[in-house]
C-alpha cells in the first residue's frame, strides 16, 4: 500500500492518535487534503466571510460564524509567527505539515496559478524546532470550535 | 520559484513535496473565478513549476474534475503523477451512496482510465470505506494490474489502516 489520504492540518489532528503511528510502522505515506483548512488557515477568511451558494463551507459546522470568531485567535497566531518567518499563514501551516514527517505529501486547492506558487513555496520555510513545537499545541491551547463536516459526512469517516 | 522538491510516499512512489488537490475546480467551493481554459492552464502551469502530483476523483463533478485532470495534463503525462478514487455508487449526477464491490471498482477505473486521457493511475485511492465489502476484496496487491476493459482479480491487503488506503496501481491497454 502507497499512501492513505485524510484530513489533516493545524486544526484537524485526528491522523495522529492511531492513523500516523500505524502509518509510520507500514511504511505507507500519507497525503493530507484540506490542508490550508478550506483556505481558514490562510488568514483569508474572517467572520464576516460570506460563502457562494454551493460551497461546501455552507454546510461545514466548523465555519459558522460564530465558530469563525472564535477560531480567529488560531489563525492570528499563525499570521503573526508567519510574519516573523517572512512567509504567508498558508505557508506555515503546510510547512507545518511536511515537518511532520518526510512522507507527509499537502495536496492544498486552488484555482490561482499564483497559489500555486506560493503553496509550492512553502517547502522553503525554515521553521524552527521551537515553531514546530508551538505550532504543535495550538490547536489544543486555543481550542477549536465545529465539527469539521455536517452530520451526514460524518457517519462515512473512520470505519 | 526555487526547485520543486520531491517526497517518497509508500512503495517508493516520489512526487513533488507540495501536491496539488483538483476537486475545487470543478466543485465545492462555489462559482469558479476562472474558466475551464483557465483550469487547465492553472494545472499544466503547476506540473511546469514541478507540483507534479495532482489529486482527483471519479465523484468529483462527478466525472468533470477528471475530464479536466486529463485534458489538461495529457500534453505532459510523463510529468505527472495522477492520483484518483473510487467508492461512490455515482447516479443521477450525484452520489448515491458508496459502492466498492469489485465489478464496481471495475466500471469505475475503466471510465478513470478513459477521462484520464491514461495507460496507467500512478495512485489509486479507495475513496471511503465500505461496510459492505471487505477490504481484502477493495485493496489492490503489488502485482494488481488494469486493462480496459478492466479486469479483476481479488486482492490481498496485509492489513487494513484507517483512513482512505490506496495502492500504487500499473494500468495497461
Amino acid at each position: 500500500m502507497t499512501a492513505v489520504q485524510s484530513e489533516y492540518s493545524l486544526w484537524t489532528r485526528d491522523p495522529e492518535a492511531e492513523v500516523l503511528p500505524a502509518l509510520a510502522e507500514l511504511g505507507i505515506g500519507l497525503v493530507p487534503f484540506s490542508p490550508l483548512g478550506k483556505g481558514f488557515l490562510t488568514g483569508t477568511v474572517d467572520a464576516t466571510t460570506t460563502f457562494a451558494p454551493g460551497d461546501i463551507r455552507t454546510r461545514v459546522p466548523r465555519f459558522e460564524a460564530e465558530n469563525r470568531a472564535a477560531n480567529a485567535a488560531l489563525v492570528e497566531h499563525l499570521r503573526e509567527l508567519a510574519a516573523r518567518r517572512d512567509a504567508t499563514p498558508g505557508q506555515v501551516a503546510l510547512a507545518w505539515l511536511l515537518a511532520q514527517q518526510p512522507w507527509v505529501v499537502p495536496i492544498p486547492g486552488t484555482r490561482r496559478l499564483a497559489r500555486v506558487e506560493e503553496n509550492a513555496a512553502a517547502t522553503g520555510v525554515a521553521l524552527s524546532a521551537d515553531d514546530v513545537a508551538d505550532l504543535d499545541a495550538l490547536a489544543a491551547r486555543v481550542g477549536v470550535r465545529g465539527e469539521r463536516y455536517d452530520a451526514e459526512h460524518l457517519g462515512y469517516l473512520d470505519r | 520559484m526555487g526547485v520543486m522538491h520531491t517526497r517518497s510516499l509508500g512503495q517508493g512512489l516520489e512526487v513533488s513535496a507540495v501536491g496539488l488537490g483538483a476537486m475545487g475546480m470543478s466543485q465545492s467551493y462555489g462559482p469558479n473565478p476562472g474558466t475551464r481554459d483557465d483550469m487547465v492552464a492553472v494545472l499544466r502551469g503547476a506540473v511546469e513549476r514541478g507540483v507534479t502530483f495532482v489529486d482527483t476523483a471519479e465523484v468529483y463533478g462527478p466525472y468533470a474534475n477528471e475530464e479536466l485532470v486529463g485534458e489538461a495534463l495529457e500534453p505532459l503525462r510523463d510529468q505527472a503523477v495522477i492520483a484518483t478514487k473510487f467508492g461512490w455508487d455515482i447516479r443521477d449526477g450525484r452520489a448515491a451512496g458508496l459502492d466498492s464491490r469489485p465489478e464496481q471498482i471495475c466500471r469505475a477505473v475503466d471510465g478513470s482510465l478513459r477521462r484520464l486521457r491514461t495507460d496507467v493511475i500512478d495512485l489509486l485511492y479507495q475513496h471511503r470505506v465500505d461496510p459492505a465489502v471487505p477490504i481484502e476484496r477493495t485493496s489492490p496487491g503489488r502485482s494488481a494490474s488494469w486493462s480496459r476493459p478492466a479486469r479483476c482479480g481479488t486482492w490481498a491487503c496485509p492489513r487494513r489502516a484507517r483512513g482512505r488506503s490506496a495502492g500504487r496501481t500499473r494500468c495497461t491497454r
